[in-house]
């Protein structure tokens, strides 16, 4: 008889690998995670980014001094705290024993380093948040002082956006290693980058703070929205980062799949060209009112009827899908500076009419609305939409289209009379300069007021604002410039884009207003 | 030969200069990139200090005759994203679409001529209808909806594919189908016609009277004189599809090159589009070149002088 061991042993095996293969993966341990984004990291430099996508990818292995909480609150990360020693001086406790992933150290001259790169270097796209650094000493280790050259109360919440890289590493790969490999100090090292196809990450040993849960991560750039719902239905990833308006129903019914949603920080609103008398061709004429025609929008009672005639809700539910927030002014509730008093005005079509008539406009007028097509979500769907309301009342609206190469261009130079934008920063007091201070390049106040809205009562509030550093009277500021505007309508908020995600049941994750999809907050059940 | 190889060099260099002075001129008038580059919160100060670095200010024609003198140097510009040479950004992608492209070249190949052959000997059977309703649909069906469907079924539904990425067969599998619909139905009425158009010759009645072997006649003598317009046609194809798969990129996410120009395009990052029209242009040159050899080769009647 042939022997029985090799047939046992054969048997054995397969039996071994069976069940070491349906063993149940011990979460404990931590576990890969794969995550699809909307589209690739384009370098990881964090000085030479301004786009959303790819400092999210940067910031699991990148750290600032100052972080948002999920919620958009400031929190102390490799700064531990800091107060303003005098109106120009500000001074930062950093945290001790913080190593990069290469070893060097970091401190204070570390940080210093980074800032003056920040605000120095002529390639970088983050000098707009460090401008106002006069100069930034490294006190000790430890400590760090920053001088301002005026008073600048956001100076804390602007350099949130620095992350730290460590010198040396620095100089010896310089700018292009800098933009291909990250090092920091964050929970995550870099394991390799495959342009358009993945970033690898995997959990950093001797992280400082507290380990993740995911000890592996992998970043997919997916652009295609439904592709990407498509991966995730497929078990291909673990969360998605955007889902397309249709596919949302879909996602919240499938089984073992969540929707997670949350109000965002995206404000999109419409402007009025309050600073040219007639209608005409641009510059001197207001291009979008007939030519020679008086340019209604002067009028702040035609502005609060525009208002009048919006249903945001409905704009909200059947354009956007649900997926918007109705806004009543410039700021998110979890901005400080948030007026919880504000109200929107009714829905109300004959009071926008009878407003109109007040203002002798009692057959309406024509006005042409500027609308970018590839910005924001559903942006021309929605431009149809407020042709519709607005014509209810007599108002003729021509919609004009157009990608967005060429609308902003147009619209920073004013080429407009009536148009559709959208604006976030996760600084309230850049909020209200772009949007309404009154334009002066120099300063560069008003440079999303694209309508040149100009009322010195409100921008002396925002001067205020901008430059108080108590924090009582500045938030007493913020209310007011609120109150004002409602009143004013010096623009008119419609809608927060809300930040959806898609995950696999099992995975819990906050959702970030900084819009960032972070690896180390997930937390398995 | 070797005076006409030279002669379309020459051409090469005048097409490289036409194409780039064009997609030029395109770009400067279709909107600002710096708009685009800068976050929201730049001031005037800072978005006309990039202008001025990145050269923007200067009129088009001093921007172009700076492109031409780096571009002598080998030097077509720097990405205004990525930081990194344009040229080496659509390089690195190269091999991607190549992938991609050759196995769609082969497969369309591969079913497309048996099947017009088989058409083309059968006149008005099941089969030759069957081929030509259904290259009609593949010829009209939009790749974007081909492509949807498919991950819909595949990968959704019966999850035996991945949706995206690239790495072994089994990523290949969807982007290749979907590419293929087109070629296929293409390369099938090319073939089935110029099979019935040879098939009535004098010569094959000739080889058949001579008594030759009836598969002898299709694939050895029919099949090679329907080839040139086959091969000029699949050369554009390969040419086109090499530059602007650039859906079928989008929606399986494969790191090809039509993917780069998509998102460059959008967001008038000017060196890394003329950069790939460059690429471009000299990947058509190379494959028409290739194709006019292989009429030589096909039929011996011509010759190049």
């Amino acid at each position: 008889m042939r022997s029985w061991t090799p047939r046992i042993a054969f048997v054995g095996a397969i039996v071994l690998a069976l069940i070491a293969g349906t063993a149940p993966v011990n979460y404990a341990q931590g576990r890969p995670v794969i995550i699809a984004t909307s589209g690739d990291a384009e370098t990881m430099d964090p000085m030479l980014t301004a786009i959303s996508t790819t400092g999210s990818v940067q910031r699991h292995m990148l750290e600032p001094l100052v972080d948002n909480s999920p919620d958009g609150k400031l929190v102390p990360w490799l700064a531990t705290s800091w107060r303003a020693i005098d109106n120009l001086t500000w001074e930062f406790k950093l945290r001790p024993n913080v190593r990069f992933h290469n070893g060097e150290p970091f401190n204070a001259e570390v940080a210093k380093f980074n800032l003056e790169r920040a605000r120095d270097h002529p390639k970088s796209l983050q000098k707009a948040y460090v401008s106002l650094i006069k100069d930034v000493q490294a006190v000790d280790a430890t400590t760090l002082r920053i001088v301002t050259s005026a008073p600048s109360p956001d100076l804390v919440a602007n350099i949130g956006s620095i992350f730290m890289l460590p010198p040396r590493h620095a100089r010896d790969v310089g700018d292009e290693g800098l933009g291909r490999r990250p090092v920091g100090t964050g929970p995550y090292r870099f394991v390799e980058w495959v342009r358009d196809d993945r970033v690898v990450m995997e959990a950093f040993p001797n992280y400082w703070g507290q380990k993740p849960q995911a000890t592996r991560v992998t970043i997919r750039p997916i652009p295609e929205g439904a592709t990407r719902v498509a991966a995730l239905l497929a078990g291909e990833v673990d969360v998605v980062e955007g889902i397309p308006v249709p596919d949302m129903p879909r996602v919240a019914r499938t089984r073992g799949f969540k929707v997670l949603r949350k109000q965002g920080p995206r404000l999109i609103f419409l402007a009025m060209d309050t600073f040219r008398d007639r209608g005409g061709a641009h510059p001197q004429g207001s291009p979008g009112i007939p030519s020679g025609a008086p340019n209604p929008l002067k009028e702040v009672k035609v502005r609060q009827a525009i208002y009048s005639a919006i249903n945001t809700k409905e704009i909200v539910e059947q354009v956007m899908g649900g997926a918007a927030v109705p806004a009543e002014q410039m700021l998110p509730p979890f901005m400080s500076g948030y007026n919880p008093r504000i109200r929107r005005p009714i829905y109300d079509p004959s009071r926008a009419k009878r407003l109109l008539a007040e203002a002798g406009y009692a057959n309406g007028f024509t006005v042409r609305l500027d609308v970018p097509t590839d910005r924001y979500v559903n942006d021309r769907e929605v431009g149809l939409a407020l042709v519709g309301m607005l014509q209810r009342v007599g108002i003729n609206v021509q919609l004009n289209g157009m990608p967005r190469a060429i609308y902003f261009p147009r619209m920073r130079v004013f080429d407009t009379s009536f148009q559709m934008s959208g604006w976030l920063t996760l600084v309230s007091s850049i909020n209200w300069t772009a949007m309404l201070g009154c334009v002066d390049p120099k300063t560069g106040s008003g440079r999303a007021n694209y309508g040149r809205y100009c009322s010195p009562g409100l921008n002396r509030i925002i001067d205020i604002l901008n430059t108080e550093m108590d924090e009582r009277k500045r938030l007493e500021a913020f209310h007011r410039a609120a109150e004002f505007t409602r009143q004013d309508v010096g623009k008119i908020p419609l809608y927060f884009e809300e930040l959806v995600r898609g995950v696999k049941e099992g995975i819990s994750m906050p959702v970030r207003v900084d819009e960032y999809v972070l690896a180390w907050e997930i937390t398995f059940r | 030969m070797t005076r006409f190889l030279i002669n379309r060099l020459f051409q090469m260099a005048g097409v490289f200069l036409l194409i780039s002075l064009v997609m030029f001129l395109l770009l400067v008038m279709t909107g600002d990139p710096i708009e685009l580059l800068l976050p929201p919160a730049a001031g005037i100060d800072q978005i006309e200090a990039m202008r001025r670095q990145l050269g923007l200010d200067q009129p088009w024609y001093v921007q172009y005759m700076q492109f031409l003198r780096s571009a002598a140097h080998g030097d077509l510009g720097t990405s205004f994203y990525f930081h990194e040479p344009a040229i080496r950004l659509v390089l690195q992608r190269l091999p991607a679409s190549l992938e991609l492209v050759i196995w769609t070249m082969v497969l369309s190949t591969v079913i497309a001529i048996p099947l017009g052959v088989a058409a083309a000997a059968r006149p008005n059977s099941w089969l030759d209808r069957g081929v030509l309703i259904g290259s009609l649909v593949g010829i009209s069906a939009p790749t974007f909806w081909i492509g949807i469907v498919l991950i819909a079924v595949f990968v959704v539904f019966l999850n035996v594919l991945p949706s995206s990425g690239r790495g072994g067969w089994e990523h290949l599998v969807l982007p290749v189908t979907t590419l293929a619909f087109y070629r296929v139905a293409l390369f099938v009425r090319l073939i089935r016609a110029g099979m019935l158009d040879v098939l009535g010759q004098d010569y094959i009645r000739t080889a058949r009277a001579k008594g030759l072997l009836e598969r002898m006649i299709i694939y050895r003598h029919a099949l090679r004189n329907t080839m040139i317009p086959f091969v000029t046609i699949g050369g554009i194809q390969m040419g086109g599809l090499i530059a602007f798969a650039v859906v079928t990129e989008k929606i399986y996410a494969w790191p090809g090159m039509g993917r780069l120009l998509l998102i460059s395009i959008e967001r008038l990052d000017y060196p890394v589009v003329v950069a790939y029209a460059i690429v471009t242009a000299a990947l058509f040159v190379v494959i028409n070149l290739t194709v006019d050899v292989l009429y030589a080769l096909i039929d011996p009647r011509i010759r190049y002088e």
